[in-house]
């Protein structure tokens, strides 16, 4: 059986670690018995680097040195000052052990100065090893040296979830070290996308679950190295000292320790494998857990009686749970027994207040018919009332209700309150002529109470009191409830009821309320009130009426309201609009079609809606010729209802319609069809792809490449002629859905040269192994077009594979054109290429940087700025002396050492505004503020995306965003009226992450400023501009940061910036 | 300190004497854009706290609402607050000032005004139904924070009036509406994407340990009586009224909650009976009660259960996550759409077809209410939900407190052979409060 318990076994585990670490007795017993261990071979020397780790040192330090020593293979020392060491201080180990780092530490500083560096190489090329637990390899981040040997790192792009169980298994289980295990459980914090060393080679794996924010994906956590002779361990579990109890991490330790500093492996696994999740819970408590002496029942409702407020709750909290296990049975003799020694106590004059009032609540929820002459008593206890009312609440039966009747007959303002609430808790038929005398009384909190409780009680003769009564006009709305409540109870007052709560001179809400259920009471005769309400003058009743249509379940009543439809008001329309999409019913579809062609905007756009619930294949050609002159809201609204339509031919409609539709109509079509995965339309697709309307058939090209499939390619490669861009975007598409480039390499073979390039641009855009080949081949053609052609895919390749192949090109290539395409095409793979580690990243934009021309060179740097190593920071630093690079050189060095950091990467960067930020945009002097903002571009709101009015709105916390990765991205802003405009100013998503880059600004159609490559400070951009009189400010985006260019605030201004405040 | 009885005497005194109190005060509708609609919903919030100030906030970004009042028994919240929704709508309407924001300590006064439509629900939790069912039978619709009650009594209460008066609910489990994530998990769920769910596992962060149990005397401008409501009374302590981040005595101390595995469960609880809209019948498990400090809630709850079905259903502590597992696949999902992960991956391209079933419209919570406020539509959060939802975090808190296995009656809603058990339903309230 389970038990609540305080978990104090927590504390005894804590003590001893403390015993541990700081009695020297301990640790001497403990040096003893290791050198006592049998010694199966020398021992081998290791020194434990401690003193300093964003981990628990003083913890895991002790840990490890006992499970090294445990083995009786090793002795070892630890060094808790490594700032100090000397270059002596290696030589007598064979083993460097890290458990240190300087993560997070801003002034760590050197740690080791250069002589100490080389002699710590030294010492492991001499056939030495070294070895890191978990996070002991964060410093020396700028030491390649070092970090090669050490193996794996917290890089970059490396993260964690939550500490949880998961299994490790062994992707070589060849190695001295793993030999032979067998995958095992840990409940330890799993590192993803470690920082790994070129060389490291992973001995083992983990997949963090997605339900603690793991990856879900094979991640390597245990690397061996060389270096010179020595070795290199590296084994990134053990976060705590109880991840480092688990056997598996401790084998790991042991033998990858003695491997590292011996070359071989002798120690055997430890017992009691872990190899099961169960068995690596961090609760597998030992079995002999502390257990506090059982205290009798006396002596815990003793503790009971002292007890104040403040004071600790053991003796109520062991009191609770024998109350909790004793009441499982009210009436059987334990509990009542232990009832009965509460009550006692309750009596105790000694007692405090404090433990009474718990000692009521507890016979509350275990006492019976004996307590309540006590707590009726009580009742009258200045300090006990309420938890004596309380606990004769909870007692059930007759007793207990006598006796709060028996009370209620003499008391008065709050308790008289209290009392009537309690009765009427319980329901009690019997106090109602009782309550009923207080329904006048002379204090409104004590009538108003009497009225609750009638309700709640309810039967025919609390309506007859209720009715009866002459609530004053505060108390009206009370009254009324309590009716109401009443009306369901009480059949026989029903209709008596509902003609005083519908009358006029009632409160609204009360006849709103009662109508609905007026109606359902009445059954068939209720529906001619409903349509006479609807169609009266009477604002309440028409409101009520729409009420009671959503509570009914008479379809013929809600066609009758619909075939009313067009003589109601606007803002009665759209509610039964509303409840005719949701009804689905057919036969609503004619008042529903009428309704959308309504000039009313709300009733046009509530009808669009319902037609998309209610609709079906006929109503495709309404939903599309609304299309034409819709604005905005109307098309986003008609799109998601074409999405939904449901029943049979819906697709056949669509294309039907799309055959003979507006081009703008034509567009939604196509979307919808791709968005409901209509592959019939597929052929359809292909006619509307060559259109004439260039947005038509972009449309239809697009969804050919989200439909499409092998079969699909032959048509998409005829249309390369036509619509270079989007068939080659789809294509592309298609060929990585279906996994093969086949269709575009058999058509190159078969090309002429003039139509390789596009191809070329196909398997670019793919970038599959395969395609890679093929264009690899296509850069040695004799073809200067074709050669062009392939390093423009190879520049554009999706991800960084071809580097590499670029940098080869620019440096053997005589052709200027191909040379500067290799370049930029390096600046870019190498920016994004979060796969390839950092220094090699750098390494290929330093090749690079040599054989490009300045604007190559300006792009380079670009790229490094987004490196945040330190060998990207020497490298921009070693430009910044040239004049001609000089801007942006600075630029990538304030962009990397921003992203260094530490714990900079990803979004976590900080928060994306301010208070002080937001004022910028809130400013009275933004023009923006009461403007009208629109999308020309079409595009949909992605994610959280509001709209474009969210860039406008003052509110930073939403946003305009919208799809990820498309070419043109345009935000228009209506001025209220004609204004000079001198300065804006952009709060991005976040820094640099998710933000416009390139874009034009467009003031009345004139290009006024342009931006490339656009560095916010803070997240905020302000640009100057040549002051122009305008109505309407534009901005045209083709580059962002991340995957789109979302803007929470977009500050317009009539004064340059420095003025603006 | 005055007494419940006294202040309400004061407020009908103080109402009979002028009807000043609810004067309207609707800014134009011209004034908030030519987009916005002829009728908007009057909203009055209760609790402007750091959670009621954000709600607040959110609804302040909708033309389809407007605040016209806020109460709060602590006078610089619903100073502050009402400070705030003056100058959002002097800064919408172009205007160096705007007045028009009612403040109210005592929420009957808030209540009794006739223009007030709805009303927002963010006081601590064991004002949460009181207050909304006074609203309701005031004829306010209601959007009410989670979680729903502090007994499962309390939620049958609020689900009964809520049906009586046809009024519009909506639960502040806005997870439901946020970028439609939660619901494509669910609607992959609900349309057996995952086969027959075997299991569902829910994770939501733990309960909070400690507070400090001093007794201090009560700061000016707070009516503490008010604030403690049907709670018992107990002295002031600073963690147990005002306090701030993990020391927020409201969301861990019993008399006013019963801890985050429903202040936080609520959650992936509610996901959970979204995806799979059923509870468990059998519950079991421990947690731990802490005696040190104020806060007295569950921690370190390890809740098992089964449903009618023979599902298997755990409850724990970590981040806020819904795992549902079927025979053939699984979903895991939780707040941010980062959480949303399947087995096989490619449950996540499936697209919800046109004839399957489909969770919601609206990617706005509060949006959504208001628009059911016009059009009374059932918001996306309805009350039967969250009675559902909630009542599982209930009977996990007893099956620990009782420390044994409890038996739920889906049909009958009550704890099966347990009157001990069952007498936890209930809790009775300080007077002069009721549920209506």
């Amino acid at each position: 059986m389970s038990r609540v318990f305080e978990l104090r076994t927590s504390n005894f585990f804590r003590l001893s670690t403390f015993g541990f670490r700081f009695c020297p007795l301990l640790v001497c017993l403990f040096a003893l018995a290791s050198s006592l261990a049998p010694a199966r071979a020398a021992a081998l020397r290791a020194l434990i680097l401690s003193g300093s780790n964003n981990h628990k040192w003083q913890e895991t330090t002790p840990e490890i040195r006992t499970a090294l020593e445990e083995t009786g293979r090793f002795r070892c020392d630890v060094v808790e000052d490594v700032a100090a060491m000397k270059l002596d201080a290696f030589a007598p180990y064979d083993v460097i052990v890290s458990n240190f780092n300087t993560f997070g530490k801003k002034d760590a500083g050197e740690v080791w100065n250069a002589a100490v560096r080389t002699a710590f190489l030294d010492h492991i090329r001499k056939g030495r090893g070294f070895v890191v637990v978990h996070a002991g390899s964060c410093f020396f981040n700028d030491w390649a040296e070092f970090q090669q040997v050490a193996g794996a790192t917290w890089g970059k792009g490396t993260s964690h979830g939550a500490r949880h169980a998961a299994q490790v298994s062994f992707c070589d289980t060849d190695h001295p070290v793993t030999r032979g295990l067998k995958p095992f459980w840990t409940f330890d914090e799993f590192w993803q996308s470690a920082g790994t060393a070129p060389g490291a080679k992973p001995l083992a794996q983990v997949t963090p679950s997605t339900e603690h924010r793991g990856s879900g994906k094979p991640e390597k956590i245990v690397f061996v190295t060389e270096l010179g002779a020595g070795r290199g361990f590296c084994l990134l579990l053990g976060h705590d000292v109880v991840a480092m109890k688990n056997a598996g991490f401790r084998t790991l330790l042991q033998r990858g320790t003695e491997w590292a500093a011996s070359g071989k492996v002798t120690i055997a696994p430890v017992k009691n494998w872990p190899d099961t999740e169960a068995s690596a819970s961090p609760d597998a408590k030992p079995a002999a857990a502390v257990t506090t002496p059982q205290k009798s029942v006396e002596e815990i409702l003793a503790g009971v009686t002292v007890w104040r407020f403040g004071q600790p709750r053991e003796a109520l909290l062991a009191c609770a749970n024998l109350v909790a296990e004793r009441s499982k049975a009210p009436a059987s003799k334990e509990a009542r027994e232990l009832a009965a020694r509460l009550a006692k106590r309750v009596a105790d004059p000694q007692a405090t207040t404090d433990g009474k009032k718990f000692a009521c609540e507890q016979l509350g929820l275990i006492g019976n018919a004996a307590q309540v002459p006590l707590l009726a008593e009580l009742l009258d206890d200045k300090e006990l009332a309420l938890a004596a009312r309380q606990a004769l609440e909870w007692i059930p039966g007759e007793g207990s209700l006598a006796a709060i009747r028996a009370a209620l007959e003499k008391a008065a303002g709050a308790q008289r309150i209290g009392l009537i609430n309690t009765l009427a808790a319980r329901r009690d038929a019997k106090a109602v002529p009782l309550i009923a005398k207080s329904l006048g009384d002379a204090d409104a909190a004590t009538a108003g109470a009497a009225m609750d409780a009638l309700g709640r009680i309810g039967g025919a003769q609390t309506a007859k009191a209720l009715l009866a009564a002459q609530p004053p006009a505060a108390l009206r709305q009370r009254w009324a409830a309590a009716l109401l409540q009443c009306a369901a109870t009480s059949p026989t007052e029903r209709d008596a009821i509902f003609a005083e709560l519908i009358a006029a001179d009632q409160p609204s809400s009360i006849r709103l309320a009662a109508f609905p259920a007026c109606v359902s009471a009445l059954g068939g005769k209720g529906n001619d009130a409903v349509l006479a309400a609807l169609s009266g003058d009477d604002k309440t009743m028409q409101a009520a009426a729409i009420r009671a249509l959503r509570a009914t379940r008479d379809g013929a009543l809600v066609q009758a309201a619909a075939d009313r439809l067009e003589k109601l008001p606007p803002e009665s329309q759209v509610p039964v609009i509303t409840l005719l999409g949701d009804r689905g019913d057919a036969a609503a579809l004619p008042a529903l079609t009428k309704a959308a062609a309504n000039t009313d905007a709300a009733v046009k756009l509530a009808a669009l809606a319902a037609l998309g619930l209610a609709g079906n294949a006929s109503t495709v050609p309404v939903l599309a010729g609304a299309v034409e002159g819709a604005d905005d809201e109307a098309v986003k609204v008609i799109a998601e209802s074409l999405v939904r339509l449901r029943g049979g031919g819906v697709d056949e409609a669509m294309v039907a319609a799309l055959r003979t539709s507006a081009p703008t109509a034509q567009r939604e079509l196509i979307r919808a069809l791709v968005a409901r995965e209509a592959k019939s339309a597929l052929p359809a697709l292909l006619e509307a792809a060559k259109s004439t309307n260039a947005k038509v058939s972009n449309e239809a090209v697009a969804g050919l490449g989200k439909l499409g499939d092998k079969a699909t390619c032959g048509s998409l490669l005829e249309l390369l002629e036509t619509n270079p861009d989007a068939a080659s975007s789809a294509l592309a598409a298609i060929c990585r859905r279906e996994g093969s480039v086949e269709p575009v390499l058999s058509a190159l073979a078969k090309a002429p040269s003039a139509k390789k390039a596009a191809l070329l641009g196909v398997l670019g855009a793919a970038g599959s192994p395969q395609a890679l080949e093929a264009v690899r081949g296509a850069v040695k053609s004799d073809d200067a077009n074709v050669r062009t052609a392939a390093v423009r895919a190879l520049a554009g390749w999706p991800d960084a594979s071809p580097l590499e192949d670029l940098v080869s090109l620019a440096v053997t290539t005589s052709d200027a054109k191909c040379k500067a395409l290799a370049l930029r095409g390096v600046a870019r793979l190498a920016a994004e290429a979060k796969d390839v580690p950092p220094p090699k990243r750098v390494e290929f934009i330093s090749r690079a940087m040599k054989m490009g021309g300045v604007n190559e060179q300006k792009a380079l740097l670009g790229a490094l700025g987004n490196i945040a190593h330190p060998a990207a920071l020497k490298l921009a630093e070693s430009c910044a002396n040239n004049p001609e690079l000089a801007a942006e050189a600075k630029a990538a060095i304030a962009q990397i050492k921003s992203g260094t950091k530490p714990r900079a990467a990803g979004r976590a960067a900080g928060p994306a505004f301010t208070n002080d930020v937001v004022k910028l945009f809130t400013s009275p002097d933004n023009l923006a503020r009461g403007a009208t903002a629109m999308n020309p571009d079409g595009l949909r709101p992605d994610g959280q995306g509001q709209g474009p009015h969210a860039a406008i709105d003052g509110n930073p916390s939403s946003y305009w965003d919208e799809t990820d990765l498309q070419k043109l991205y345009q935000i228009r802003v209506q001025l209220k009226q004609r204004a000079t405009v001198a300065c804006i100013r952009i709060l991005g998503y976040g820094h640099h992450n998710y933000a416009p880059k390139d874009f034009e600004v467009i003031c009345d159609g004139k290009v006024v400023k342009k931006i490339e490559d656009a560095q916010y400070k803070d997240n905020v951009l302000t640009l100057a501009l040549p002051p122009t009189e305008c109505e309407a400010v534009e901005l045209k985006i083709t580059g962002y940061y991340s995957r789109s260019p979302a803007i929470r605030e977009l500050g317009i201004y009539g004064k340059p910036s420095e003025s603006v405040k | 300190m005055k007494t419940s009885s006294l202040s309400r005497r004061q407020f009908l005194k103080s109402a009979a004497a002028g009807s000043a109190l609810c004067f309207p005060n609707l800014i134009p509708a011209r004034v908030l854009g030519a987009n916005a609609p002829s009728k908007r919903v009057a909203l009055g919030h209760i609790g402007v706290g750091g959670q009621g100030t954000g709600l607040m906030n959110n609804f302040l970004n909708l033309s389809q609402g407007q605040t016209v009042a806020v109460c709060d028994p602590i006078k610089d919240r619903r100073e502050s607050a009402a400070k705030r929704v003056e100058q959002r709508y002097a800064a919408d309407a172009d205007r160096s000032s705007y007045k028009g924001c009612r403040t109210y300590n005592d929420l009957r006064e808030m209540l009794a005004c006739a223009d007030i439509d709805a009303v927002v629900v963010a006081t601590p939790d064991h004002w949460h139904v009181p207050a909304a069912i006074a609203a309701v039978r005031a004829g306010k619709d209601v959007y009410v924070e989670k979680p729903l009650g502090i007994s499962m009594e309390h939620n049958k209460a609020m689900r009964e009036t809520i049906h009586r008066h046809g009024a519009v609910f909506q639960y502040g489990t806005q997870q439901r509406s946020q970028s439609l994530h939660c619901a494509f998990a669910c609607e992959l769920v609900r349309n057996g994407y995952i086969g027959e769910v075997k299991a569902v596992h829910v994770i939501a962060p733990n309960g909070v340990r400690g507070g400090k149990a001093e007794s201090q005397p009560v700061p000016e401008g707070i009516d503490y009586d008010l604030w403690l409501g049907p709670a018992p009374v107990t002295p002031f302590c600073t963690d147990r009224c005002l306090g701030v981040g993990s020391m927020k005595g409201v969301y861990h101390i019993y008399d006013y909650a019963i801890g985050f595995i429903a202040g936080w469960g609520a959650h992936p609880l509610d996901i959970a009976h979204w995806g799979y809209p059923h509870i468990p019948v059998e519950y079991e498990g421990t947690g731990v009660i802490p005696t040190e400090g104020l806060f007295d809630t569950v921690v370190d709850w390890d809740v098992r259960g089964r449903y009618a079905s023979g599902a298997e259903f755990t409850l724990k502590p970590g981040s806020d996550l819904t795992t549902f597992v079927g025979t053939k696949g699984r979903i895991t999902v939780g707040r941010g759409r980062q959480t949303l992960a399947a087995e096989p991956a490619s449950l996540l391209d499936v697209k919800i077809k046109p004839e399957e079933i489909h969770l919601v419209q609206e990617n706005n919570h509060y949006r959504d209410f208001l628009n059911c406020v016009l059009t009374r539509r059932t918001p996306v959060s309805n009350i039967d939900s969250a009675v559902q939802s909630d009542f599982m975090s209930h009977l996990g808190d007893i099956c620990i407190r009782t420390g044994r296995k409890i038996k739920w009656d889906p049909a009958k809603e009550t704890i099966v052979a347990d009157e001990g058990a069952a007498r936890r339903m209930h809790r009775p309230m300080r007077e002069p409060w009721n549920l209506g």
